[in-house]
């Protein structure tokens, strides 16, 4: 009977092992489903998060070739990457003569053959935010009390000058003339020196160009300047399928009936969001002297570069500027002093670095980047 | 061995379905977490594909026209305004309706456009290319001061520039069509040109070889093709609003005064919820918000990409919807919306944004790939 009993109690002890176990089981199994559904989600989002990094590297390059058209090259400003004025492979100082020497590689160009910004060559970059920019104003605090006819706050003076002020482009947020046009003075500069070049001239021209906190790794973009052969309608690349370096036409100085120096103003660009600093291979790692940034381990490199997300686009910027729209209500023609907006008007909205002619998505990954 | 007394029993009992419970509302409360993790998870991965698509659709324009079958390609082949398909010629499309100068048929965005190097490989410094824009004074039209397009764009004129404007902006127009048109158009240029003759000299027959009018026939801004200025511009409409001649707010943000705005429309089967396709409209003139136009429009105009790939039984829905617009603000202008209704929870979430979007010219460039079927558009 003891024996008996005994084997009833193991068996007894024996079950409620097997349920405690399978219970505990159940609950793992189900933490686990949990925290890989949570994995994966966090993973789904966080490519969305590279991907719209990526995107927004876009407007970042296209504002770098817009803006470089006209700056960034010496002290002087250049006229254009095809020069305005002659059509010349540029970029090419505003006061240099572009048509001294052959115009596919001018005599007063800024780059060197081989070197940025050099058709056939690309440009990288990696987009910290710098501590601190070179130059650097800030402005000064905007009044944010709402003022104006029907608003908490009139103008003590007179409602419609407030209206007047506000026709810079924001009116009825303003507390009085004085502050909407935000008087500024020697003694109360607005905006204001980050750094005052007065007493440190060179750092307030040089900036900080430490990386902001969190703004590393993030994303970066590249800016591929094509070569005449890169569109001269071949179809290799893929791409090259329309002849962009043809067509001719007089000069602005009146030269006869000549063909127009090659198209020298479409670029490949690279969008991409990771922690490579847009290095292309572990080659360009070196070559950079940056083996350091990636523990000097090509492995890491390919592993940062395979978990980045990478987009490409072909853009062809021009000279071309400016559009006729409405003038708003930045003045109405009959009544000046009324404020009232009007729409009959026009105006000129000028990018002064020209302006982008078209954006095409690249679906394969171009040779050259 | 000794047996249990009834109190360790109760107490056993007890404490057994207590640990039995606990146990019971511990699942309860971990499967209903997975319920709930699962349906998060399921609307998670909506979204991402609905953002994905709407990407895709901002870069490759897929709802336009399918690059890989010839039932998705509409818009390559121009119409006449009563929907039929236009009647091709060697140099552009374009039918003379009894009406000296009058169009009736219209482009369409994809259409084939083939121009001599000349009029496409724009060399800045050539003066041909520059802006236009001003107050181009010039007789008057019904008492309005009116622009005088001859020094814009004019057949035969003796400056060589105006004859080139003329066929560049003539052929933009009638073979892509009017959104076409502005999408194509160089952002300082003005919209329009002159298509009566300059002088009783100058050819009767316009870039496309099509008649025009005379000099006299100026009943009806003859400055302007009538299919430009009266149907595409909406004219009217600009003229009631402005009390000005409509030449002082041309250019491409000035013609989208008074809440008009130009629009790219899917093709059939890409529209929102089913909505007939007005690609054909869109290609013809703008829309206008105040009469009610966009309201009426807009779910013909939303890309509503097909998503099959999600459907499965219990899912959540998805809905993506992309819009390609043109207005006084910004040309080229994407809006992207994506959002989801769940039928198991009856929850249901939108969320819209601006991508930078791809421009017509990129999107022509991509159909003339070799992978893509090398389709012969030009630029």
């Amino acid at each position: 009977m003891a024996t008996r009993s005994s084997r009833r109690g193991a068996s007894r002890r024996g079950a409620l092992l097997i349920i405690v176990t399978g219970l505990a089981a159940l609950l793992l199994s189900l933490a686990l489903t949990f925290l890989s559904t949570m994995r994966s989600d966090g993973e789904r989002t966080r490519a969305i998060v590279r991907d719209t990094q990526a995107r927004i590297m876009l407007s970042a390059a296209i504002c770098y070739v817009l803006e470089t058209s006209r700056l960034g090259w010496g002290d002087q400003e250049t006229q254009g990457w095809n020069d305005v004025r002659n059509h010349a492979v540029g970029p090419i100082p505003i006061d240099a003569d572009p048509e001294a020497g052959d115009p596919r590689a001018p005599t007063n160009r800024v780059w060197t053959s081989g070197e940025w910004p050099a058709p056939g060559t690309s440009m990288r970059a990696a987009m910290a935010v710098w501590e601190r920019a070179p130059a650097a104003v800030r402005a000064g605090p905007r009044n944010p009390i709402a003022v104006g006819p029907g608003l908490p706050l009139q103008d003590d003076a007179d409602e419609n000058r407030i209206l007047v002020a506000g026709l810079h482009g924001d009116y009825g947020s303003y507390r009085s003339l004085g502050d909407a046009w935000r008087v500024g003075s020697y003694d109360r500069p607005d905006p204001a020196a980050v750094v005052d070049p007065r007493v440190d001239p060179l750092a307030f021209r040089a900036g900080d160009a430490k990386p902001r906190p969190g703004t590393s790794n993030l994303a970066w973009f590249r800016v591929y300047r094509e070569s005449a052969g890169d569109h001269d309608g071949d179809r290799v690349p893929y791409y090259d399928v329309l002849d962009l370096n043809a067509g001719r036409g007089a000069d602005w100085n009146g030269a006869a009936d000549i063909a127009y120096p090659p198209n020298a103003s479409v670029f490949v660009v690279t969008c991409g969001a990771g922690a490579s600093l847009g290095f292309r291979d572990w080659d360009e790692v070196l070559a950079s002297d940056a083996g350091g940034t990636f523990l000097d381990d090509s492995a890491y490199f390919a592993e940062i570069r395979g978990a980045e997300t990478v987009l490409w686009y072909r853009i062809e910027w021009s000279a071309q500027t400016g559009d006729y729209g409405p003038k708003g209500r930045r003045m109405n023609w009959s009544t000046p002093f009324d404020g009232s907006p009007i729409w009959d008007q026009i105006f000129s909205m000028p990018s002064q670095g020209g302006s982008i002619r078209w954006v095409q998505r690249l679906d394969r990954e171009p040779p050259a980047w | 061995m000794r047996a249990f007394t009834l109190v360790e029993l109760l107490v056993a009992l007890a404490l057994g379905l207590i640990i039995a419970f606990t146990a019971y509302a511990g699942l309860r409360v971990a499967a209903k977490t997975m319920t709930v993790a699962q349906n998060l998870s399921r609307e998670n991965r909506v979204l991402a594909d609905g953002y994905a698509r709407a990407m895709g659709e901002s870069d490759f324009w897929w709802a336009e026209d399918d690059p890989f079958d010839p039932a998705g390609q509409q818009q390559r082949r121009p119409f006449d305004d009563a929907g039929n398909p236009g009647i091709a010629s060697s140099t552009a499309y374009n039918v003379v309706n009894g009406v000296p100068g009058q169009e009736t048929v219209f482009g369409q965005p994809f259409a084939p456009l083939d121009l001599s190097d000349e009029y496409w490989n724009y060399k800045v410094s050539d003066p041909r290319t520059w802006s236009r824009q001003g107050y181009y004074k010039s007789p008057h039209f019904l008492g309005w001061t009116t622009g005088s397009y001859a020094q814009v764009g004019c057949i035969g004129h003796p400056d060589g520039e105006s004859a080139w404007m003329h066929v560049e902006q003539d052929r933009m127009y009638a073979n892509l069509g009017w959104n076409g048109y502005v999408d194509y158009l160089p952002n300082p240029w003005i919209v329009g040109y002159y298509l009566g003759r300059a002088s009783a000299a100058a050819p009767t027959t316009d870039s496309a070889g099509r008649s025009i009018m005379g000099t006299a026939d100026w009943w009806e801004m003859s400055a302007f093709p009538r299919g430009l200025f009266l149907i595409s511009m909406n004219a009217h409409e600009i003229w009631l609003n402005s009390s000005q001649a409509p030449e002082k707010a041309l250019g491409r943000s000035g013609v989208h005064l008074y809440d008009i705005t130009t629009a790219f429309a899917p093709r059939p089967g890409w529209t929102a919820e089913g909505a007939g396709s007005v690609y054909v409209r869109v290609s013809q003139r703008s829309v206008v918000k105040r009469l009610g136009e966009m309201t009426a429009l807009q779910p013909s105009l939303y890309a509503s990409l097909p998503h099959v790939a999600l459907t499965r039984r219990g899912w959540p829905e998805s809905q993506v919807k992309v819009l390609r617009t043109s207005d006084a603000l910004e040309t080229g202008r994407v809006e992207a919306i994506v959002g989801f209704t769940n039928p198991t929870t009856g929850a249901s979430r939108q969320f819209s944004f601006a991508p930078i979007p791809t421009s017509l010219r990129g999107a022509r460039q991509q159909r003339q790939w070799a992978h893509w079927n090398a389709a012969d558009m030009d630029r």
